[in-house]
């Protein structure tokens, strides 16, 4: 351990007591941060990054504890401290800013209220003495005119304002550690880069060591000289972030960063790799990557791999070499041409002066301004924008599930402006939805099979459902086993949820989907296999989509055209390249610097005629 | 809330007028002739609409004229005030003694979630709610009145009695109205606390050094004993409800015994009056509560203090 | 049925399934189990104190007090379970139609919901009692009514929180109108909620006719009711408490057992 470490964890191990038995979250987890450096966490769910992070603090849910190993820091272990110490160190040595910063504030007191008691306990200031500082501590996070803002209570600032309360609260006694656990997930991308942003500087005004846990490799590489990765409680790659995003030496590392959207391609030009879904747990005996990983071989099942020394950087893979010589990930190129857009005499959607209107008199809120677009047979347009755009209110009401207070919605020609029980069937059929959430669009009460059938039956025009055979088929399309059937929603992962979604939208052959952030809640590596799959059966259905997405890279991936939208109206559409590359509005221009300036593109790259590793993409 | 009470008396006055039964063979007897029956009902006026009717009985209430019991035959007004003077001091000893007792216990019980004292107070206060006030009052009574003389069985507090004298009295009907109403708020306070205490915010606050006591007073309570003020206020109305057994059964003269003296001889105009006061107590003390609620809201008062500035 | 197998488990559950069971059993079977006729007067034996030939003592008339335990169990159940049964009923069919068709008649019918619910139970139903009569059918729904806004909230606060699930949405989608949409995708996902919220009101059920019986507007003389036992053994209370306690703890027992099944299961 070198003098220079503000912090060394440790062989940490971290159990849960569930009633299903005792459960590791953390397995023997090494690693250090050098005073003043930057070190990101990179997991998926349930890689236990969030686990380690409410360890080291010692903040563990009830049922936790820490089985084994150390946490120090500065040359104390955390690990056995008493309370009184233990307090000390808090908020005063290491600090911690975590998610969701509206509910990490307490509602009932003013917000200069929540950093001056930081000053009043840890340094034991008088009220005003505290209140000046908290007031500096409110100007240094660039909150404007900090002396009415500290009498604000915590619901009159808007989300990245909250945060960064929250990151004053957490920097006022200048923590020689700053641990950030996905502190901009569900805030919109300007928010994003301008709290990127305030940390980084932050960081180098204050000379602050930072210890940031994400699933997004991106953001980590834009901050962090370190990073470690992290696969179902286990440290399986660490090293300087760079080397270890451009030349990784572990098989998961490498999928991970494969299965992003590629750099620079189109759903034309290159197709997404995602990692094989597997729900088989090997046990403590095998390497936990080994049913999904490509280079393995019959010691990885009855082997566990230690951390090796792969050269500047460690892995835990035996086959590291091998990992590394396989060089940067890349993605194979499209082999099937596009087939070229039938010259459509009619639009199949056309979208008129629609407005929608919530509230009245004073406090009335115009969600969708006079939106009107088209939209030709077999094209994706991306509607993109951020919170309040009104980008869900527009296809909600296209849907049918909104009614629009202005404007009318034409599919085929005809007027489909009414809600959507009283379209009718072929309509219906032709207008199909896939949601955002995958645990709340499947009714918990019924059986897969129940579900599709039911779709069907309503929108044939016999009011027949189908055979068992025929909703197999449904549910391979999709990549299902036909087993699901009998399953319940809660029986199947979010992923596989998301799937019979889609094979319930599709199971009658619509002519437009709406897809309302179809991925968002899903880890990298099952939105890489979902895309592929939408793809698929756009290109087999010949279908067009309206795609609604906060995620610009998603959306330039997939997208034919674009339509921009702020506050309800939209701002610049036209086809997908021409927006992306050379933007007519400052609000895009706006938007996509955003997106560059809150994190680093590490995507892979397409390579032309390279038919990729052994991985099949489904 | 003027309106809602006006549409509550004419649900009373409904209620009560609209009845089956005589009254002439009511206050005469089984045995009065037609005649007489007749004479009764036009002297009391209830031949005239009902409409006339309630308007007067509506007129003369507002101007402090309640009219005279019918079995008793002596004004209402003073009866029922005086009676409802009685059910008021009853009421606010009981909830001096019952609210501290119960957020205390509903407090500690979420800080010692899952431990001893928690399992005590939880399970107890789980079996008080459902026991009826009179079943209570019979067990109370029979050990701490009849076995063991210490308390009297009734609570007719004798004239100038100081007042240690008096508490003596009233510990045992207060003792017996209380199991429901301490469950009950302690109950709830508990559950607020609990979710206070796993809210993130709580978790900022520790993590940001601070003392627990700290903590709990300054972050956890405040939110977590706003919602209680509304649950004190609706146990009023179910105070209100236990009244009628606590004072028959300790023979208390409030407004409560009153009432239900009033419902066995059908005395329709001491009902009516007894029935619109306690209405007016309810939503009135319902009221009260929702401005202390409104006004103790951190959000709600920075809205209003808004509004005012514009 | 695993999920009732766990809670069986746990011994304060078990128990009260037994208590509850048991006084199920003691309402049909009353004719076959007691050694007295309930309403029997031996007026020999007056205020008898518990003996082996009456194990609870008899009353001012000589009445065996077991016997008519036993069969006041009866009144007691019925009324309260019929009463629970119409509560509920229309209580979940006003929340039902108010969180789904939500607009002005939502908000109105949960004003007056609210306004009911204001009211304690014990007051209106003695003074409605009083006026109109105390039969045991007046009983049943004078209950029922004052009941039934309770039921009607949770089931309106259930189903508005299923409401904007998404897969309503897409039902809506496919065209499925507003009543099939109720009864097909949301009512079987409260009919846990429905079913402890009727063991929850059958507590609060028994709860009010016992008190409305001790007080007189309930189940009248000479049937024998645990309340009127209760209030007509206590003009005698010192000489003979017997008369008092056993239809006090038998409520007890009865009312803590159901809260005990309702708590619990509410809890799961």
């Amino acid at each position: 351990m070198t003098v220079a470490e503000v912090l060394r964890v440790d062989g940490l191990t971290v159990e849960y007591r569930t009633g299903a038995g005792v459960f590791t979250a953390v397995r023997d987890v090494t690693f250090g941060i050098r005073a003043g450096e930057a070190m990101g966490l990179v997991g998926e769910s349930g890689s236990g990054k969030t686990t380690l992070g409410m360890a080291i603090v010692r903040y563990l849910a009830g049922n936790g504890r820490i089985a084994a190993g150390s946490v120090h820091y500065e040359g104390t272990d955390l690990v056995g401290l008493d309370a009184r110490a233990l307090r000390r160190i808090r908020g005063n040595d290491i600090a911690m800013v975590y998610q969701n910063p509206a509910s990490a504030l307490n509602p009932s007191l003013r917000a200069g209220e929540q950093i001056a008691e930081v000053y009043r306990e840890h340094l034991g200031l008088g009220r005003d003495a505290a209140r000046e500082r908290a007031e500096g501590m409110l100007e240094l996070v660039r909150l404007p005119d900090p002396h009415s803002a500290y009498e604000r209570y915590p619901h009159e600032f808007s989300g990245g304002q909250k945060q960064r309360i929250v990151i004053g609260m957490a920097l006022a006694m200048d923590p020689n550690l700053l641990i950030l656990d996905e502190p901009t997930t569900g805030l919109d991308v300007t928010v994003e880069a301008e709290i990127m942003e305030l940390v980084a500087d932050l960081r180098a005004q204050l000379d602050t060591a930072v210890l940031f846990i994400s699933h997004d490799i991106g953001l980590v590489a834009r901050v962090c000289e370190q990073v470690g990765v992290l696969y179902r409680g286990e440290l399986v790659e660490l090293g300087p972030t760079e080397r270890v995003f451009a030349r990784p030496t572990n098989p998961y590392t490498r999928g991970l960063l494969a299965c992003r959207i590629p750099t620079g391609a189109s759903k034309d030009t290159g197709r997404l790799r995602p990692l094989p879904q597997v729900a088989a747990d090997p046990g403590p005996d095998a390497c936990s990557f080994e049913p999904r990983c490509e280079f393995r071989t019959d010691r990885c099942s009855s082997e566990h791999p230690d951390l090796y020394d792969a050269g500047g950087q460690h892995s835990r893979c035996f086959y590291h070499p091998d990992v590394r010589r396989a060089g940067a990930p890349t993605v194979a190129a499209v082999s099937e041409r596009p087939r070229a857009a039938t010259a459509a005499s009619t639009e199949l959607l056309e979208v008129r002066e629609l407005r929608k209107v919530f509230g009245s008199g004073r406090r009335q809120i115009v969600a969708v301004d006079d939106a009107t677009f088209t939209l030709a047979p077999g094209r994706i347009v991306g509607v993109v924008g951020e919170s309040g755009s009104g980008k869900t209110t527009l296809a909600r009401m296209i849907a049918g599930l909104e009614e629009p207070d202005a404007g009318t919605v034409r599919l085929h020609g005809s007027d489909v402006t009414r809600p959507a029980h009283q379209r009718d069937v072929a309509a219906r059929r032709a207008l199909q939805m896939v949601f955002q959430h995958p645990d709340g669009t499947l009714n918990p009460a019924h059986t897969i099979r129940r579900i599709l059938r039911r779709q069907v039956q309503m929108l044939s025009d016999d009011r027949t459902g189908r055979d068992d055979a025929a909703l197999a088929d449904l549910l391979r399309s999709v990549h299902l086993e036909p087993e699901h059937l009998d399953a319940r929603p809660r029986q199947l992962s979010g992923g596989q949820q998301q799937r019979v979604a889609i094979a319930r939208a599709f199971s009658t052959g619509p002519a437009l989907v709406l897809l309302d952030e179809p991925t968002s809640a899903l880890d990298v590596s099952v939105q890489a296999a979902i895309l592929n799959l939408l793809i698929d059966l756009q290109r087999a259905e010949q279908a067009s989509y309206v795609l609604i997405s906060h995620d610009l890279a998603t959306v330039r991936y997939l997208a034919d055209d674009i339509l921009v939208m702020r506050r309800g109206e939209i701002v610049e559409q036209g086809p997908a390249a021409q927006v992306f590359d050379s933007p007519q509005e400052p609000y895009t221009r706006t938007l996509l610097s955003a997106v560059t300036a809150r994190a680093v593109d590490v995507g892979p790259v397409v390579e032309p005629g390279d038919a990729g590793g052994g991985a099949v993409s489904v | 809330m003027l309106g809602l009470l006006i549409v509550v008396s004419i649900g009373i006055f409904a209620m009560v007028e609209i009845l089956p039964g005589d009254v002439g063979n009511l206050i005469l007897g089984q045995y009065a002739t037609a005649e007489n029956v007749e004479l009764v009902r036009r002297e009391l006026g209830l031949d005239r609409a009902l409409a006339v009717r309630y308007l007067d009985w509506m007129g003369g209430f507002v101007t402090g004229d309640w009219g005279d019991s019918w079995r008793l035959g002596i004004p209402i007004a003073p009866l029922v005030a005086a009676r409802l003077y009685n059910s008021v001091i009853f009421a606010v000893v009981a909830f001096a003694f019952i609210i501290p007792v119960s957020v205390t216990a509903g407090v500690v019980s979420a800080l010692r979630r899952g431990r001893l004292p928690d399992r005590l107070i939880n399970g107890a206060s789980a079996v008080a709610i459902t026991i009826p006030e009179f079943v209570s009052s019979m067990f109370l009574i029979l050990f701490f009145s009849l076995l063991l003389p210490w308390f009297p069985s009734s609570a007719m507090v004798p004239a100038g009695a100081g007042p240690l004298t008096t508490l003596r009295y009233l510990a045992l009907p207060i003792v017996a109205i209380s199991p429901v109403l301490v469950g009950y708020i302690a109950r709830t306070v508990r559950a607020s606390t609990i979710t206070e205490l796993e809210a993130d915010y709580t978790r900022t606050a520790v993590l940001k050094g601070l003392d627990w006591r700290t903590v709990v007073r300054r972050h956890v309570l405040r939110n977590a004993l706003l919602p209680a003020i509304t649950v004190i206020a609706n146990q009023i109305a179910w105070l209100v409800g236990g009244l009628v057994v606590i004072e028959n059964v300790f023979n208390y003269p409030g407004i409560g015994q009153l009432l239900l003296q009033a419902a066995l001889v059908q005395d329709v105009p001491l009902l009516e009056a007894i029935v619109l006061i306690l209405a007016a107590v309810l939503m009135l003390s319902n009221l009260v509560a929702d401005i202390l609620a409104t006004v103790l809201n951190p959000r709600v008062r920075a809205q209003v203090a808004q509004e005012v500035r514009r | 049925m695993t999920a009732l197998r766990t809670l069986l488990r746990s011994p304060g559950f078990a128990f009260a399934v037994i208590v509850c069971a048991l006084w199920v059993i003691i309402a049909l079977f009353w004719p076959l189990l007691v050694p007295y006729g309930p309403t029997e007067q031996l007026l020999g034996s007056r205020y008898t104190p518990p003996s082996a030939t009456h194990w609870f003592g008899t009353d001012n008339l000589g009445r065996d007090v077991l016997s008519r335990i036993l069969a006041g169990s009866r009144s007691v159940l019925v009324v309260g379970l019929a009463s629970t049964a119409l509560a509920v009923a229309i209580g979940t069919t006003l929340g039902l139609v108010a969180a789904f068709y939500r607009g002005r008649a939502d908000e109105w019918l949960m004003r007056s919901l609210d306004l009911l619910m204001a009211f304690p139970i014990v007051v209106i139903a003695s003074v409605v009692l009083a006026m109109l009569g105390p039969s045991r059918l007046n009983l049943v729904v004078v209950i029922a009514v004052m009941l039934a806004p309770y039921n009607a909230r949770v089931v309106r606060s259930a189903v508005l929180s299923w409401r904007d699930r998404d897969f309503v949405a897409a039902a809506r989608m496919r065209g499925e109108s507003g009543p099939s949409i109720l009864f097909r995708e949301l009512l079987p996902n409260i009919v846990g909620t429905i079913n402890v919220e009727f063991t929850m009101r059958l507590a609060l059920s028994i709860f009010a006719v016992a008190t409305l019986s001790f007080l007189g507007f309930g189940i009248q003389p000479p049937t024998p009711d645990w309340g009127l036992m209760v209030a007509e053994g206590r003009p005698f209370y010192q000489i003979a408490p017997w008369v008092v306690v056993a239809p006090a703890a038998a409520i007890a027992s009865l009312v803590v057992a159901i809260n005990v099944v309702a708590q619990k299961l509410r809890s799961s």
